[in-house]
């Protein structure tokens, strides 16, 4: 799954989770195909990002890529009791992301 | 001390062509400061800049403040978001004007930069909602500047911030110390130079020159604590890059005041990425 923001909306991109309307009534449901001209609409009912699905071979290459950068971003500090606690948060964060 | 200043005021003789804002922002400042000041006086004085209303109009229209297209004059803009909003959005809609977002060195990244700078911001504003500090608009744009100086440095004088990118790399350390070596004075007191001359607000002036090291930043310890930290996690995230591979050490001091260990990590980064996204749409409209 991806964030992505209303105004980078394309065809053919799948929802991922319902949009709601402020009453928290389903607006929009789960795996319905969103086209790029929707996005206004989306705009007028106070949509700012949409959770899109992604197919599974990209979500763990771009998993284990983020999860390479955080390894070589903290490499000199993880000594650090805080920034250890960061370093492990954010890899928990990236490894639960869907 | 005496050396810093010596070796700034070498640099900043260097910065002959550092652009000037537009009157109206100081003017702008100056009108907020007045409790007694109304809608209709602020947004007359913006309207006397073509380029900055026009710019200040799409900004308030984007999705990222949730009127879309709707907002038609300043006055109206004032009305809707309030006061401090519009003051901001005109500050960082005039700053990005003058500096633009494109830097000179080719050697730099300025997509990415940009990138950290707005997530730097959107943290900040999580983190100020999180401690329920009424700032979280001035958290956002205090990260979305907050490495000013490193734009000027490559606006102005870019044949030395390409050295300071070859010595980071020989060296393999931060930005910061890469400037220190090659510049004798870093980005965060070039930026607060600028700032001042700049006639910036002070809280603004004072996370440009202390985001590093925030327990100097006096007063303003709160907001720039804010960003210090803001900009640790925009980092960990590996939202965008400010020009480091690594990253530096979280200031005790803040961790401790701001009792840190306390705060729910998972449901903080997950709020995190969304707001990171949500003002993604901030970058594309300015």
């Amino acid at each position: 799954m991806k964030k992505v923001p209303v105004t980078e909306i394309e065809d053919g991109m799948l929802l991922a989770k319902p949009i709601l309307g402020t009453d928290g009534k389903i607006l929009l449901a789960p795996g319905v195909e969103l086209k790029a001209t929707m996005s206004s609409r989306l705009r007028n009912w106070g949509v700012v990002i949409v959770n899109i699905l992604e197919e599974r071979d990209d979500t763990s290459e771009e998993k284990e890529n983020k999860l390479n950068k955080l390894e070589m971003t903290f490499e000199q500090v993880l000594e650090n009791p805080n920034m250890k606690l960061i370093y492990d948060a954010v890899k928990k964060h990236i490894m639960d992301s869907e | 001390m005496e050396d810093t200043l010596k070796h700034l005021k070498d640099i900043t003789n260097k910065l002959s062509d550092l652009p000037t804002l537009p009157t109206v922002v100081s003017q702008i400042t100056q009108l907020m400061q007045n409790p007694r000041t109304s809608a209709a006086e602020v947004g007359e004085a913006i309207t006397t800049d073509q380029s900055l209303t026009s710019k200040t109009l799409k900004l308030v229209n984007s999705a990222f403040y949730g009127f879309p297209g709707r907002i038609k004059t300043i006055t109206h803009a004032i009305v809707i978001l309030g006061f401090t909003t519009v003051k901001n959005i005109v500050l960082t809609a005039s700053i990005l004007n003058v500096i633009g977002k494109t830097g000179k060195s080719k050697e730099f990244d300025q997509e990415a930069f940009w990138l950290h700078s707005v997530s730097t911001g959107a943290i900040a504003k999580v983190l100020a909602e999180l401690y329920k500090h009424k700032i979280s608009e001035e958290a956002f744009i205090g990260g979305l500047l907050h490495d000013l100086g490193k734009v000027i440095i490559n606006h102005c004088v870019v044949d030395l911030f390409e050295e300071v990118l070859i010595y980071r790399d020989k060296h393999n350390c931060l930005l910061k110390d890469a400037e220190k070596g090659v510049l004798k004075v870093t980005h965060q007191e070039i930026g607060s130079w600028v700032a001042e001359r700049w006639k910036l607000p002070s809280n603004l002036t004072a996370v440009i020159q202390y985001h590093h090291n925030p327990e100097l930043a006096g007063d303003y310890k709160e907001i720039t604590g804010l960003v210090h930290l803001a900009d640790i996690f925009a980092r960990a995230l590996g939202s965008g890059s400010g020009g480091d591979n690594s990253i530096p050490i979280v200031s005790e001091t803040i961790w401790n005041d701001m009792n840190f260990n306390s705060i729910d990590l998972p449901k903080f980064l997950e709020r995190a990425e969304d707001e990171i996204t949500k003002a993604s749409i901030f970058l594309q409209a300015i």
